[in-house]
């Protein structure tokens, strides 16, 4: 069977043909996706230079494994466990501790409206708490809340099992909902 | 299903992600539990302030830094690729090519009819000459030829 008419969907179709160097489908690819993963990585690094330096690299890693690109799942389950293995690399290379204390910077350094204020205070908690989780939990629940990811994509980008990524994301969300009440109650 | 059994199931109740059986049994409980209902609610409103948390943006040219960092990675991909083996400092080389060379000693030394077991014995008694091992693996960079090759296109 043709590999593309059973493509699960359009970005599998377009990866297909950038396999075969088709560099007009790698432009459409990184225009469609390019600006929200970049929100989505943003949430593990909270700087948007680091975090757009890492999706240039993500593409640039998608590039180069075209060849290996088989479309057996969707094509944005293969993107984001490029995107969360390259953001996970990073941060055990240290980037983000310089992104924590520019965030908080940031937070004191110029005057704002009270629910800009409230939005970067629980942003910065939401972090603070998410940095404690293990490695998997965060990435779980990064790829669920922020990266639009069904718990089935979680799994194969995690290589977990449903069942294990479903316990992930409710410990993690637990976490964060007890920070956040304990974070509002001092 | 009982409050222990629930309370796990909320989240994924709550992000639709529940088989349809699951689901009808979590409702059920709901239906009579205030304490799990006050527990989904805690929770649902804790979802709902992650989603007011502004999304970061990407800076206006993205994506020109982006095909300007294709291009040279691609440029840079075929002459890390072939000539940075000679620009990596000294004793990497050296200990790359060394491991190689020692590798190679070791293998044919063995005795022709060896058991696996002894080759991967040998093998490991120098493990800790394979750690010059990334050298000769990136070797693989070669093949960003074809990346340069396709650049004139983009």
């Amino acid at each position: 069977m043709d590999e593309r008419s059973s493509a699960p969907d359009a970005d599998a179709g377009l990866m297909l043909r950038v396999r075969e160097g088709d560099q007009a489908a790698f432009r459409e690819l990184f225009e469609r996706h390019a600006a929200r993963l970049v929100g989505f990585v943003d949430r593990f690094f909270y700087n948007r230079a680091v975090s757009e330096e890492v999706v240039q690299e993500v593409f640039i890693k998608v590039y180069r494994a075209r060849k290996k690109y088989r479309p057996k799942s969707k094509f944005t389950t293969w993107l984001y466990t490029i995107a969360t293995r390259t953001s996970l690399n990073e941060l055990r290379r240290g980037v983000h501790q310089q992104k924590r204390q520019e965030l908080e910077e940031a937070n004191g350094a110029t005057p704002q409206i009270d629910d800009e204020v409230a939005g970067r205070r629980l942003q910065e908690r939401v972090a603070k708490i998410l940095e404690s989780l293990p490695e998997n939990q965060r990435a779980a629940f990064l790829l669920v809340r922020f990266g639009g990811r069904s718990y089935e994509e979680v799994a194969q980008i995690l290589g977990l099992s449903e069942s294990a990524v479903k316990s992930q994301i409710f410990r993690a969300t637990e976490a964060v909902r007890k920070g956040i009440a304990d974070g509002s109650e001092t | 299903m009982n409050c222990k059994e629930v309370k796990p199931e909320l989240v994924a109740y709550l992000d639709g992600e529940l088989p349809d059986a699951t689901r009808s049994q979590v409702e059920a409980h709901l239906e009579g539990c205030a304490a799990c209902r006050a527990e989904r609610d805690a929770l649902a409103a804790t979802l709902k302030s992650l989603e007011s948390l502004p999304a970061t943006r990407p800076s206006s040219n993205l994506a020109e830094q982006f095909w300007t960092r294709f291009r040279e990675a691609g440029q840079k991909g075929f002459k890390a690729g072939f000539l940075s083996l000679f620009k990596w400092p000294r004793p990497v080389w050296v200990g790359a090519a060394a491991t190689a060379c020692l590798l190679a000693a070791v293998l044919l030394a063995l005795p022709k009819d060896r058991p696996v077991e002894k080759a991967d014995q040998t093998i490991a008694s120098h493990m800790e000459l394979f750690a010059d091992y990334e050298a000769i693996e990136n070797l693989d960079i070669l093949e960003d030829l074809e990346y340069i090759e396709a650049l004139d296109e983009v």
